[in-house]
């Protein structure tokens, strides 16, 4: 009886063996891994494409207040004058403001005036 | 004579492929390292790249619409107020559409550190209400509009009135030079949308602004000139300076050109902070991959004896080192998008902000761009796949012989 | 026609410079297809030279060698790795499996530059795993078998390709008079199975076996005699 029952598993087996000889491939699991990262990026591609839709309206309005006060800077870093409109600061503001200021680390790596 | 054994190609590479998966498994914890690592250095320069991107790209496309040109005047190198009857010598100008003065200055709060922008200008120079989609003004913003004296109406930032703790009050003052106090009636915010150019706003009239500075009669900051047709701005801009010596002229090109150029040069100056990043991981990459160990030469060497070909040995050690990079980067920009895209460059942000007391709100959509990912790939991808490049071609050049 | 033929092979290591060894000179011998060789010698006479030589694992430094009607002689690596692959499977003294890889897996070895699937490599694996009594060990990792079952396991891994030669360097060095002598058995059924066999041993046991056709001294590196084996 045991040794009939053993025939008939190996009946059974081969189709379903080979299913799982074929996901237990390393390979094949890095296939799907990659599916997966595809699926993911697929995902945030198109997810930045919707934020990007949505800014664009808040770009809009941005856009007219700029165009209506006239403005001419960003307002990233308001800390100092020269960091906050480096457009319309002097080259020189830096030191004549107040010639023993600490420097304002870290925006004045990035928001030095324009030469 | 026996047939030659038949190779098929795509099988080969896919044993091979699941050869070198499972040695990496084996040594998961040495591998899972490296790719953490790796992974953490891509994220950090692709958080930065994408950041520093998405950035200049909204600076660009808010800027767009910034004024076609600006004069200011210039007394001894520093900016003084400019005489109002400059105007006309401006609308004078062939090309000239319109000329608005404009007063603005910094207001700055001892006691919390912060530094307001005002600005004012006349009534007739805001554009009336629209009622266009994704445009302002609204009819919020026609309230400013009080005549072209003073008012004492503004329009504060949410940022501004927050920090002010105004809350749903509407009155509160504000200091002038000589420190007797003018009183301010907030009748509107600005959109939370143009944060990113109005964060430490406020917007009062002409008059009132010149109250608050004292700025004396008949002077204001700057004139802000419209121009007909844009391809005219720079020769126009080229009038201004001979008809007004002695000012400054700024142009919107020169504007954008100068945003670009800032953003151009923080990129360079952030990759150059996260070189010390770098430079670790090398010092990890050249030392994992390097370290060949014997007992690794000793199964190169057996499977040479079985019949692996010194391209098979390539390709294995190709695959491990591909596989622990290609993963690593794909996972660490992935992780870097998603950064920008769902914590809108946390991580870098404060360093653009400084230590600004009013800080914007903005969210930042990351882009893509080919330059950005090979830039990535130069200082990560490449300097692995070369420093394992060697070590690998000693593994599979080891002969076959020497495990005998 | 014989499978092997060597005409006055010699090899030497560091040839030209001061430390130059020659392990085998002038070296002349024909292995006939179905012939069980055995060579022996005291050890670093250049038995197991002489077999990685006839094993496409070395070229020699001088002389003509002949596989299966292949020159070999002087063939770059490449070739010889192919015809190693189809003619001859080769086993190590110190059996030479890869610990961390089960067994099954060390046995298949072969087979994945030759683009095998999995089903393909076990199925070819299968009954050699039967017939080596191997069956049951197959999920083990190599590093946890016993001696005798290692050695089965080298043999088996070396005839996964079905190569005509079997190549076997010291088989019996690792084990106990009773376990050489299952060994012994086994070689001499794939001998009558028609596979040639050349195998070095300094062990009388080997040598003396009945299916054993001839043997072959070397010392220093030169065959010093050739005798009618136990067979």
């Amino acid at each position: 009886m045991g040794a009939m029952s053993r025939k008939a598993m190996e009946r059974v087996a081969p189709a379903g063996r080979l299913a799982s000889r074929l996901a237990g491939r390393p390979s094949s699991r890095l296939l799907v891994l990659l599916a997966f990262f595809l699926l993911a990026t697929l995902f945030v591609v198109r997810e930045q494409g919707r934020c990007r839709q949505e800014q664009e309206g808040r770009i809009g309005i941005a856009r007219s207040v700029v165009a209506s006060l006239g403005l001419s800077d960003l307002a990233l870093a308001s800390e100092a004058r020269y960091t906050r409109h480096p457009l319309a600061s002097d080259p020189l503001v830096v030191g004549m403001d107040h010639p023993g200021a600490v420097d304002r680390f870290p925006s004045t790596l990035f928001w030095a005036p324009p030469r | 004579m026996q047939p030659m054994h038949p190779i098929h190609s795509f099988g080969r590479i896919q044993n091979i492929l699941d050869y070198a998966l499972s040695g990496l498994r084996r040594k998961l914890l040495k591998n899972g390292t490296v790719f953490a690592v790796f992974a953490l250095v891509v994220f950090l320069f692709a958080s930065f790249q994408l950041t520093n991107r998405a950035l200049g790209e909204l600076a660009g496309r808010i800027l767009a619409a910034a004024p076609d040109i600006t004069v200011q005047q210039l007394q001894a190198g520093r900016q003084v107020g400019i005489a109002s009857d400059s105007r006309q010598v401006l609308q004078a100008i062939f090309g000239v559409r319109r000329v608005d003065e404009r007063i603005w200055g910094y207001y700055f709060e001892p006691t919390s550190g912060a530094n307001y922008t005002v600005v004012g200008l006349a009534a007739s120079a805001i554009p009336a209400s629209t009622s266009k989609e994704n445009s302002w003004p609204g009819p919020e913003a026609a309230a400013i509009a009080g005549g072209d004296g003073s008012s004492g109406r503004v329009l504060l930032s949410p940022g501004v009135r927050r920090h002010m703790g105004l809350g749903e009050r509407q009155f509160f003052s504000l200091y002038r030079p000589d420190l007797s106090l003018v009183t301010f009636e907030a009748v509107a915010d600005f959109p939370p949308e143009s944060d990113l150019v109005t964060a430490d706003t406020i917007l009062m009239s002409l008059a009132d602004a010149r109250d608050l500075f004292a700025i004396p009669a008949g002077e204001v900051t700057d004139l802000l000139v419209t121009v007909g047709n844009p391809r005219e701005i720079d020769t126009i801009a080229g009038k201004i300076r001979e008809l007004l010596p002695g000012v400054r002229v700024v142009t919107r090109n020169q504007i954008l050109k100068s945003y670009e150029v800032v953003f151009g040069w923080r990129s360079g100056l952030g990759n150059l902070l996260l070189l010390t990043a770098l430079v670790t991981f090398t010092i990890l990459a050249w030392d994992k991959a390097t370290g060949l160990s014997a007992e690794d030469l000793r199964e190169m060497a057996i499977l040479k004896v079985l019949g692996w070909q010194t391209a098979d040995l390539i390709l294995l050690r190709l695959f491990e080192s591909v596989l622990v990079a290609g993963g690593a980067f794909a996972g660490g920009y992935l992780l870097a998008w998603c950064h920008l895209l769902y914590a809108d460059g946390l991580l870098f942000r404060p360093i653009f902000l400084g230590w600004s007391v009013l800080r914007p709100t903005f969210p930042l959509v990351p882009s893509l761009a080919g330059t950005d990912l090979l830039a990535v790939l130069a200082i990560s991808v490449f300097p692995y796949l070369c420093a394992t490049a060697v070590p690998a071609w000693r593994a599979a050049v080891v002969p076959a012989d020497s495990v005998l | 026609m014989a499978l092997v033929e060597l005409a006055g092979v010699g090899k030497s290591y560091n040839r030209g410079a001061a430390n130059e060894v020659v392990a085998l000179r002038r070296i002349d011998l024909q292995v006939a297809a179905g012939e069980m060789l055995c060579i022996q010698g005291p050890s670093g006479s250049g038995k197991s030279t002489l077999l990685a030589i006839i094993a496409c694992i070395l070229p020699p430094s001088c002389g003509r060698a002949v596989l299966a009607g292949h020159k070999i002689a002087r063939l770059p690596e490449h070739f010889r790795t192919r015809y190693r692959r189809q003619y001859v499977g080769f086993v190590f003294q110190n059996f030479a499996l890869i610990d961390h890889l089960s067994l099954l897996e060390n046995i298949t070895l072969p087979l994945l530059p030759l683009g095998l699937p999995p089903r393909r490599r076990e199925e070819l694996a299968e009954p050699l795993l039967h017939r080596f009594a191997l069956d049951h060990r197959r999920s083990f990792p190599a590093g946890r078998l016993s001696g005798g079952e290692l050695q089965r396991a080298a043999i088996a891994r070396a005839l996964i390709n079905d190569p005509p030669l079997l190549v076997a360097d010291e088989p019996t060095a690792h084990l106990d008079s009773r376990l050489t002598g299952t060994v012994l058995d086994l070689l001499a059924g794939l001998k009558r199975e028609g596979k040639t066999l050349i195998l070095s041993s300094h062990d009388p046991l080997v040598s003396g076996h009945p299916a054993i056709d001839r043997v072959v001294t070397v010392r220093d590196g030169m065959i010093v005699n050739i005798a009618a084996g136990g067979g």
